[in-house]
């Protein structure tokens, strides 16, 4: 026990009088929090500039035009005469999507002679493309059956009948956990995890790196016994990382629109851990700073995609669904997903809780290679 | 003319010695090859579905009617889901999202068939967590199919709703068409979509790395450019302009197979003409590793900057304006996208490749990456004390 809080103290010391240490488990993740809670604005995407092609010029066009640009979604902000000055303007991105209202637009939709509205949306900036796109589909839709709608009520057929007819089923959508779709809360809380996940792995790694400018000492403080030394360099990098995820919370909780649960305080709690525990990990396999800073970077930044928040992780070859495993951060998303969108209790993550869990393991398979790189001096000539 | 030769034997002294110390560097070398080679190809291979199909929804028919098991079926003929299970109520179907064997809840009440038999419409729920987007669009998707085909399919039997003259004026008529056009990304394919980002991104995100793990190194060892000599701000210019072309020059040949060969192999949008990516990348390249020479400046070893600049990576995707409309980024995240190269570089890229935009239209970017080349390269030299 003595031992263990020799190497305690040492290595708050060794934190104390590094700066970047400081900044790495304190600055960075805070910063992050931050940054992450207030990138999205309202994370509600509105007022998307808009333009049309109005071929017509008829009160009818010009109705439909009015229509489009009461949507909270959309403002038609250009007008132009030719589809050719509008594919100019969203190459220029003055607009993110236009319609054509073609000649004889309004003649032959009271008619009921084929008519078509097209419209086009900006599809390399998907967030954007999606949101005109879906928008621009639900307006149009209910105007191109506005004409079949006027003639039944001339004849006298209640709305709701003609309506009937026109759609006979309709499906009520609820997005479960989001229900405005708002890309600030669907995004904040997993981005910023999978920031914290790199600057907890490359900030062990360089914790334990800088170990080599001391030779031995951190083996002889904790009396030769390697596990003692790994326990007692961890823990104050666990305290710092989980003290600095717990304020990052609160800043999402109060900036963005996290909800703050004891099941999420408990996943950083285990991502914290499992992260720390994986750098040790790596770092035991093979004790060479540079080297494996420069992999536990490019292993971090992966998390952004292995966790599965932007493409599904069953979706990709089966072979990255198990390497995702690998990371701590795949377990962790899980488990929040749970929390936030599914509800559906710890039982049905158990698996994933027990691998976040069984990461503290790792170091301990890997101590005694740690122990006598230590001893024999061999991390101190990396280059 | 003596001074213009001293320049160019300093310019290059350093360039050789710049590529002397990555060349002898295994981190460097593993970040520069396994970043521009092994991240290029691994990104590819883990967004290569590219699209998102057969989400998988579970179904609560209570209706056990010919229109709920016609839905049904449309639903699970859809490209974009596939029908895996059937669930006997609610609390069970959720279970199934809890344990991710299913995205998505389709809920037909007892009273669909009933309803259509009335005249009345017929109304079915989806019940989508949002958690993961492309999974919740492939559901409205596949469900909006399904709805279209399913109305067209029994309309026929709900013509006795309407009076006769109505039906026969319906008859006669054609409905409006509405038809939405996706531009630059035919497919809607989210590799399409992303990958140009990353290919930007990875340049920035290792060449900031290895530049200031260099510097950082230099500044560790004590190593100085010209032996301890005093250096006039005209060499600091001329050194710090060498180890930048060191960087270009490397960082172009292997860009070749990043953003010029990937592309045609994965089958990502490669719109833009060599000359043109030329253009981009050139102002791009100088001013990232400006910025990693004037970052690696704030550091004292090799390791520290490393720590400080990946987690950034990932923001770099928002602040670029792609992933998120950069018209709708607070005005002080706006600010900092015209100050990382990264930021612009990645809009030009997007507009050049996957838009075919012309120079003139990606010029405010291009003028932004020279103008933050000049401004860190004046970061890079102007104070002489540290100067490695």
């Amino acid at each position: 026990m003595r031992a263990f809080l020799r190497v305690l103290r040492r290595e708050v010391l060794i934190v104390a009088h590094r700066p970047l240490l400081w900044v790495a488990t304190i600055g960075v993740p805070l910063f992050s929090a931050l940054f992450i809670s207030t990138i999205f604005g309202s994370g509600a995407i509105q007022n998307i500039p808009i333009g049309v092609v109005d071929e017509e010029f008829t009160p009818t066009s010009r109705s439909i035009i009015r229509t489009i640009d009461s949507s909270p979604s959309l403002n038609v902000t250009h007008h132009f005469t030719s589809s050719t000055e509008a594919l100019a303007a969203i190459k220029q991105r003055e607009i993110y999507g236009y319609v054509v209202l073609p000649h004889n637009l309004t003649h032959n939709m009271v008619q009921g002679t084929r008519a078509t509205i097209p419209y086009y949306y900006h599809y390399a900036f998907m967030s954007i493309g999606a949101q005109v796109q879906s928008t621009l589909q639900t307006l149009l839709t209910i105007i191109s059956i506005d004409p079949i709608v006027v003639t039944a009520n001339q004849m006298g057929v209640v709305e709701s009948v003609v309506e009937s007819f026109i759609e006979p089923t309709n499906s009520d959508i609820h997005p479960i956990g989001n229900a405005s779709l708002n890309y600030g809360t669907y995004l904040t809380e997993p981005f910023f995890f999978i920031m914290f996940q790199i600057v907890i792995l490359t900030t062990m790694v360089y914790a334990l790196g800088t170990e080599s400018s001391h030779g031995k000492e951190w083996l002889t403080t904790a009396n030769n016994n390697i596990f003692t030394a790994i326990v007692g360099k961890a823990v104050p990098y666990v305290c710092s990382f989980v003290a600095s995820g717990m304020a990052a919370l609160y800043i999402m909780s109060k900036i963005g629109n996290l909800t703050l649960t004891w099941g999420l305080v408990g996943a950083m709690v285990g991502l914290v851990v499992a992260s720390i525990s994986l750098a040790l990990f790596i770092y035991s396999l093979y004790p060479h700073m540079a080297l494996i800073l420069s992999a536990v970077s490019m292993i971090g930044s992966l998390g952004a995609t292995l966790s599965g928040v932007t493409f599904p992780i069953n979706s990709m070859y089966p072979i990255f669904r198990h390497l995702a495993l690998l990371l701590p951060i795949r377990h962790f998303t899980i488990i929040t997903q749970n929390i936030f969108y599914t509800e559906g209790g710890y039982g049905a993550v158990w698996q994933h809780i027990a691998m976040l869990a069984s990461f503290c393991l790792l170091p301990f398979i890997t101590a005694t290679r740690l122990r006598k790189s230590i001893i024999s001096g061999s991390y101190e000539k990396s280059k | 003319m003596r001074r213009v030769n001293n320049a160019i034997r300093l310019f290059n002294i350093s360039f050789s010695k710049e590529l002397r110390d990555i060349a002898t560097s295994l981190s460097a070398v593993i970040l520069i090859v396994g970043g521009m080679i092994a991240y290029g190809v691994l990104y590819n291979l883990l967004y290569r579905p590219n699209i998102v199909r057969e989400a998988p929804i579970v179904v609560i028919d209570n209706s056990h009617s010919r229109i709920s098991r016609h839905l049904t079926s449309l639903v699970d003929a859809s490209p974009s889901a596939e029908i895996v299970a059937t669930a006997t109520d609610l609390g069970e179907a959720r279970s199934m999202l809890s344990r991710s064997e299913a995205v998505a809840i389709l809920y037909m009440p007892h009273d669909m068939s009933r309803r259509i038999g009335r005249g009345e419409q017929a109304i079915f729920v989806t019940l989508s967590p949002t958690a993961t987007f492309l999974y919740y669009e492939a559901t409205v998707e596949a469900i909006a199919e399904a709805m279209l085909a399913l109305d067209s399919d029994i309309r026929e039997d709900m013509l006795w709703t309407l009076p006769i003259t109505l039906q026969e004026a319906l008859s006669n008529r054609t409905t409006t068409e509405v038809v939405g056009n996706a531009l630059f990304n035919p497919t809607k394919g989210y590799a399409d979509y992303l990958i140009p980002v990353v290919f930007v991104i990875i340049i920035f995100q290792t060449m900031v790395m290895v530049v200031s793990m260099t510097s950082g190194g230099r500044r560790a060892m004590g190593i100085t450019p010209l032996r301890g000599r005093e250096i006039g701000f005209g060499g600091r210019v001329t050194i710090t302009l060498a180890r930048s072309a060191t960087y270009c020059l490397i960082y172009s040949m292997l860009s070749i197979f990043l953003v010029g060969l990937l592309p045609h192999i994965f089958d990502l949008p490669h719109l833009a003409s060599t000359p043109k990516l030329a253009m981009l990348l050139l102002p791009f390249m100088l001013a990232t590793s400006l910025f990693g020479q004037a970052f690696g400046r704030l550091f004292n070893d090799r390791e520290a900057p490393v720590v400080l600049i990946t987690f950034f990576s990932v923001g770099l995707i928002f602040i670029a304006g792609i992933s998120y409309p950069l018209e709708l980024l607070p005005t002080l995240w706006k600010a900092v996208h015209y100050l990382f190269p990264a930021a612009p570089a990645t809009l030009a890229f997007v507009e050049l490749n996957s838009m075919s935009s012309s120079l003139a239209d990606i010029a405010p970017q291009l003028t932004n990456l020279w103008l933050q080349s000049a401004a860190y390269l004046l970061l890079a030299t102007l104070p002489s004390r540290g100067f490695r």
